[in-house]
């Protein structure tokens, strides 16, 4: 990675502009030619800098309004594994295992969900607790969305190591 | 701070934050606290340990299943 790189990946993440020839176009802005563009945009893809091209889509226009964190409670049972099964669910977009608070707060495996409403999610939900044998969790509901971008943002925190 | 939600819980505003380093992590979230006059044992700091999958896909046909 080299200040070149790095001005690729910032132009790429404004989105590849909707043109026939959208590397030319990049190119254009930064003074390179389309085929650098491409071919530095290639090698970004080949080392896994750059995981993939893909839309970024308003799920709420789609209908999907529903939107559930769930926090999981493993009394005990080995969170790797349990949190294999709830990322199995085709409906799980995100699932994490987070250090528990002792005493205070004693979940360690968190879910996302997403559905075109509650009762969709809350079913789902039940679905996937049976399934891993789980039957402590907190279903939390989002109510307002203040902030949803990648968690790395070149111009804001991608220039480090 | 990628994302930010407002949720139904006593705990009602959740938020993921990333930064390069530990410390870096550390040194915003102090800042955060102080500036929103909040202390440590009045929020709950949910360190990553296993990211176990992140993989985003809607159905686009309404009326489909849930599932992709």
């Amino acid at each position: 990675m080299d200040p070149t790189d790095v001005q690729i990946l910032a132009a790429l993440e404004d989105g590849l502009p909707l043109v026939p020839e959208p590397f030319e176009e990049i190119g254009k802005r930064l003074g390179f030619t389309g085929g650098k563009v491409l071919a530095r945009t290639q090698k970004l893809q080949e080392t896994g800098v750059i995981r993939r091209f893909r839309a970024r889509i308003n799920q709420r226009k789609l209908g999907i309004s529903a939107n559930a964190l769930v926090a999981w409670c493993c009394n005990g049972k080995p969170a790797e594994k349990t949190g294999a099964v709830l990322a199995s669910y085709p409906s799980v977009t995100h699932c994490y295992e987070r250090k528990a608070l002792p005493g205070r707060w004693e979940y360690s495996l968190y879910t996302v969900h997403h559905g075109r409403s509650r009762e969709v999610v809350e079913e789902e939900i039940r679905k996937i607790a049976g399934a891993a044998g789980l039957s402590e969790y907190l279903v939390l509901f989002s109510t307002d969305e203040y902030k949803r971008v990648p968690h790395l943002r070149i111009r804001e925190n991608g220039r480090g190591s | 701070v990628s994302h930010n939600f407002r949720r139904d819980h006593y705990y009602s505003l959740w938020f993921t934050l990333s930064a390069e380093s530990e410390e870096a992590l550390e040194k915003i979230l102090s800042e955060i606290l102080t500036r929103i006059g909040f202390s440590r044992d009045e929020i709950l700091d949910l360190p990553t340990v296993n990211k176990i999958k992140i993989d985003v896909r809607f159905p686009l046909a309404p009326g489909k299943r849930e599932d992709p």
